[in-house]
């Protein structure tokens, strides 16, 4: 029993940042970008949230540059495929590759060392009941959640930017914004990949590592398609590769490798991609810059 | 074209020079002295090329993909896969005579590796999984569980997480004396001339740039698209194993925990500076192995920050495919070049 629940919570702590991200990732789809780039958007988060809080000694300040810098990273990624018409995958994928360098860079000027920095404040957590010491963020999560279906799905601005995601050439007749809705596509994965990188730097642990996100912006897309593109159905989506990732929490005495536990959500990922997508239908503007 | 990729390469240069600035660097000296511990001296240019011969595997399984539009993001897992499978009959099994034992290697390996690219390519055509993500995914299933066999079943005496040192006649001998310089770069240059020749004088070439230029036109025309992909997957994955394979059997004599450098990310930033053409890819490649054994000898005097190359690998990358921001950018000195041309013809006349 006592196990039980420790696996539990484990998969619950987990699967935050995916959660986070994948909800991002589905405002960023919905309005017609392949969000490729949230592994690096996590990873500039995680590693601005790191630094604010070393220089500050504040760790809401750090989530606060966490967000900052994710957020104006992910403008970037808006700006080369919005208003140059990138192609969004290699885009996506430029931008990881850069993070992935600049962070590591970075990490050696100001710390010394590519491989972690020096550890810093990390935020407090809350108690909740029968959970008990968890962060904020697992209800924020979850909040964000809620809140994101009911914009997506409940208002004006959501359809017109799930308009803008399924045919842009038609939202541009009828005088919809296809930059301004876009922007504020990536504006969301800009947050929410910022404080899923502040989960992973200064919430789960206390420092920046190389790479920390390890692959998480990728899972948090197949969490996408998993969840059909809804805000709710990401949330739960990304329970299966907090369980998966969870897994290490269990076996702890070693009868089964490291590795193989540590592949656990990567395989996962992989079945998702390959079995769920079927039942999917991703919005048809991804990719389509809505000009003749 | 060429002016593009001047620009996008100077422009990397200068965002990789501001971070060598902030970290306390002269971004000129460091340059001056990695382009001098490139190119500085016979044996400098040999280091180079050592660093060059991984990525001309990679760079040339990227580009060969592209040509096709199918995007082989997983060429890293591919290499770790062609290293574990050489390191594993090279290691373990009974040596042959170095004359069949060499290429049966190389050929099993990269025949594993291109088969592990085609799990991808089967996935995508079978369900319609998404090829990027299956791709990446697949490179941190073998880089994890290549490093489970090491630390586990397989780890030496003493610990090291490491395969069992391949015997003399599994070994690819070095080209010149006195330098660990391997000789698989003359496999890379003569790869790099079969993959030209298969994209351009081939019926396979023809019918990947077909598919690659318009997927439902080349339907339409007869291609299998879909059997087309998984070749164009398994040809990629093999160039990519070739890398894993030659680093086993040349450089490193055993499969090590973590081996590549990300040679696969690496060999994207090749395929782009090169434009996707396979005979550029080498000078390519041996234009960021310069980079790395340049920053590498600079690194023994100051410690520079590495990944700098990285960054600018990254930019070449997202510059070499926005044709559209590159051409803004551009555009003042086009004017300037084409300005100074109109009027030197102007005072020709």
């Amino acid at each position: 029993m006592e196990s039980i629940l420790l696996f539990l919570i484990s998969a619950l702590r987990s699967s935050v940042p995916v959660a986070l991200a994948a909800v991002g990732g589905n405002f960023s789809a919905r309005c017609g970008i392949m969000p490729m780039g949230m592994e690096g958007f996590i990873l500039m988060g995680a590693f601005g949230a790191t630094c604010g809080s070393y220089y500050t000694n504040n760790p809401w300040l750090g989530l606060l540059c966490g967000v900052a810098l994710s957020t104006l990273y992910a403008l970037i990624h808006g700006v080369l495929c919005v208003q140059y018409h990138m192609d969004q995958v290699i885009c996506g994928i430029g931008l990881n590759m850069f993070a992935s360098g600049f962070t590591a860079s970075m990490t050696q000027v100001i710390w010394g060392s590519r491989a972690n920095s020096s550890s810093v404040e990390s935020l407090p957590h809350i108690v909740l009941p029968v959970i008990g010491n968890v962060s904020f963020m697992l209800p924020l999560a979850i909040v964000v959640g809620l809140v994101g279906w009911a914009f997506m799905f409940r208002t004006p601005w959501g359809l017109r930017l799930r308009i803008v995601g399924e045919k842009p050439l038609a939202a541009r007749t009828i005088g919809i914004s296809i930059k301004k809705y876009r922007f504020l596509g990536e504006c969301i994965v800009g947050v929410l990949c910022g404080l899923a990188g502040s989960y992973l730097a200064i919430d789960h642990v206390n420092r920046f590592a190389y790479e920390m996100s390890a692959g998480r912006g990728y899972i948090a897309v197949a969490v996408n398609i998993l969840g059909a593109y809804n805000p709710i159905g990401s949330l739960f989506g990304s329970l299966i590769f907090g369980a998966a990732a969870a897994l290490k929490s269990v076996f702890t005495d070693g009868s089964i490798p490291a590795q193989l536990l540590d592949l656990c959500p990567y395989l996962v990922t992989i079945l998702v991609v390959t079995f769920a997508v079927r039942h999917v239908r991703a919005p048809a503007g991804i990719a389509d810059t809505g000009e003749e | 074209m060429v002016l593009r990729t001047l620009c996008a390469f100077l422009l990397a240069l200068i965002i990789g020079g501001i971070v060598f600035y902030v970290a306390g660097f002269n971004p000129l000296q460091v340059y001056k002295l990695i382009f001098q511990g490139a190119f500085g001296s016979v044996d400098d240019i040999l280091t180079t090329l050592s660093y060059a011969t991984p990525l001309i595997f990679t760079g040339l399984a990227f580009a060969f993909a592209q040509h096709a539009k199918v995007m082989n993001l997983g060429t890293e897992g591919q290499l770790y896969v062609g290293a574990m499978v050489a390191a594993l009959i090279g290691g373990y099994l009974p040596a042959l005579p170095r004359v069949i034992f060499v290429p049966l290697i190389l050929v099993v390996s990269c025949l594993a590796a291109g088969l592990y690219a085609g799990i991808a390519g089967f996935l995508s055509n079978r369900f319609g999984a998404n090829m990027v993500i299956v791709t990446l995914m697949l490179n941190y299933v073998a880089q994890l569980f290549c490093s489970y066999l090491v630390n586990n079943p397989l780890v030496d005496d003493q610990g090291i997480a490491r395969t069992a040192a391949l015997p003399e006649e599994a070994r690819i001998g070095r080209l010149v004396e006195g330098h660990y310089l391997s000789s698989s770069i003359l496999l890379g240059v003569a790869l790099v001339l079969v993959v030209w020749f298969l994209l351009n004088r081939t019926k396979l070439g023809y019918e990947m740039h077909f598919m690659g230029t318009n997927r439902i036109a080349a339907q339409t025309a007869g291609i299998h698209v879909n059997r087309m992909m998984v070749v164009t997957l398994l040809i990629s994955g093999a160039l990519a194993g070739c890398c894993g394979a030659t680093q086993v059997m040349g450089v490193q004599y055993r499969f090590t925990d973590g081996f590549s450098s990300g040679y696969g990310f690496e060999g994207i930033a090749v395929a782009a500076l090169a434009g996707n053409n396979p005979l550029i890819v080498l000078l390519s490649a041996i234009l960021w192995g310069g980079l790395k054994s340049g920053a590498s000898s600079v690194n023994r005097i100051a410690s520079i920050p590495m990944d700098v190359i990285a960054i600018i690998q990254a930019l070449i990358v997202v510059f070499m495919v926005a044709p559209k921001l590159m051409d803004t950018l551009c555009a003042p000195l086009k004017k300037l070049l084409l300005g100074r041309k109109k009027r030197g013809a102007a005072a020709a006349e």
